[in-house]
């Protein structure tokens, strides 16, 4: 056994596989130690590799479909991530524009409807706006269509 | 995705070499097949369309190579788990079983599944190192350490053999 490596190893291997040798490689493996390990090793797995009695290709059409039927779902799972995302979006801006109000200091619905019809409307305190909003933005995610689940890929 | 035809022609190419390959990492037949059906399957799913032939072959192979690892790792765990639960010792590697009569095929079972694959990928396949580092997920320097010393074993295993069979 040689516990070192060779730079020429690889080349030798080539060399071998091939079985075109280059005379300053061959007289390179035949006097390094390294180099006909390499060989022998080479040898032994190539009679392994000839010897084996591989089983007949199976058809590549079920791989091929399973592939596509991934491919189809992967597809179909962005398009939802992304309708998603647009469903969610006005629930996240009546969110900020609420929180933004309350900071504001004005309960934004009494000011709206007396701007809107002229008539005074009693203000709603921020801890029910707050609730209505949330049970809203529950709604919406609760049926969002990310969450609805299908048996086949609809894209 | 590659396209079905070019995907055909691949696959006819690679199933043989590529089935060897898992073969001698696993030495189970049924698992070897599921391991092969799952690499062309993950290779469909992840492989840019726009890849040469030589790498379509090395994304392959890496993408076995993470497969039988994954799997190698699982069965560890669950083979400590069961010793545990048996009150056993832990089994080693049965290297001290081989003695005289061993061939290539068993003395490559005797090497870790990592030490194969890094042996088959060289002296099969012809890689160079860096390709070998880039499909097993180390730096090349290492891959030629790691192969030097694969290579040291496998040649020892191959020497007990020669001195057994001109003993017998």
């Amino acid at each position: 056994m040689i516990d070192q490596c060779c730079e020429y190893e690889s080349a030798v291997v080539r060399a071998a596989r091939a079985g075109a040798w280059d005379k300053s490689l061959e007289s390179h493996a035949q006097t390094c130690p390294v180099c006909a390990e390499a060989i022998r090793v080479h040898a032994a797995m190539f009679s392994l590799v000839t010897s084996e009695q591989i089983p007949p290709i199976p058809d590549p059409k079920l791989v091929w479909l399973k592939g596509q039927f991934a491919e189809r779902q992967r597809r179909s799972m962005r398009a939802m991530r992304i309708s998603g995302v647009a469903y969610s979006a006005p629930a996240v801006a009546l969110l900020l524009a609420l929180f933004w109000t309350i900071k504001q200091g004005r309960p934004l619905p009494s000011i709206a409807m007396k701007t809107s019809i002229g008539l005074p409307v009693p203000s709603v305190s921020p801890e029910v706006l707050i609730s209505v909003v949330a049970v809203t933005i529950i709604i919406l995610f609760l049926f969002a269509p990310s969450r609805r689940r299908s048996t086949s890929p609809r894209v | 995705m590659m396209d079905e035809t070019r995907f055909r022609a691949f696959y006819q190419q690679m199933y043989p070499r590529l089935w060897s390959y898992v073969n001698r990492m696993v030495s189970d037949r049924a698992q070897c097949d599921d391991h092969v059906q799952e690499s062309f399957l993950r290779f469909l799913r992840a492989a840019p369309s726009k890849l040469a032939d030589a790498e379509c072959r090395s994304y392959l192979y890496r993408i076995a190579t993470n497969i039988v690892k994954d799997a190698w790792r699982v069965r560890q765990t669950e083979k400590a788990w069961l010793d545990e639960q048996s009150g056993e010792e832990p089994r080693a590697e049965s290297e001290g079983a081989i003695g005289t009569g061993i061939d290539i095929a068993r003395a490559l079972e005797l090497l870790t599944p990592g030490q194969r694959s890094l042996v088959w990928l060289a002296y099969v396949e012809g890689y160079e190192h860096e390709e070998i580092a880039e499909i097993v997920g180390v730096k090349a320097a290492s891959v030629r350490v790691l192969l030097m010393r694969a290579r040291k074993r496998l040649a020892g295993f191959l020497s007990e053999d020669l001195r057994g069979t001109q003993h017998d």
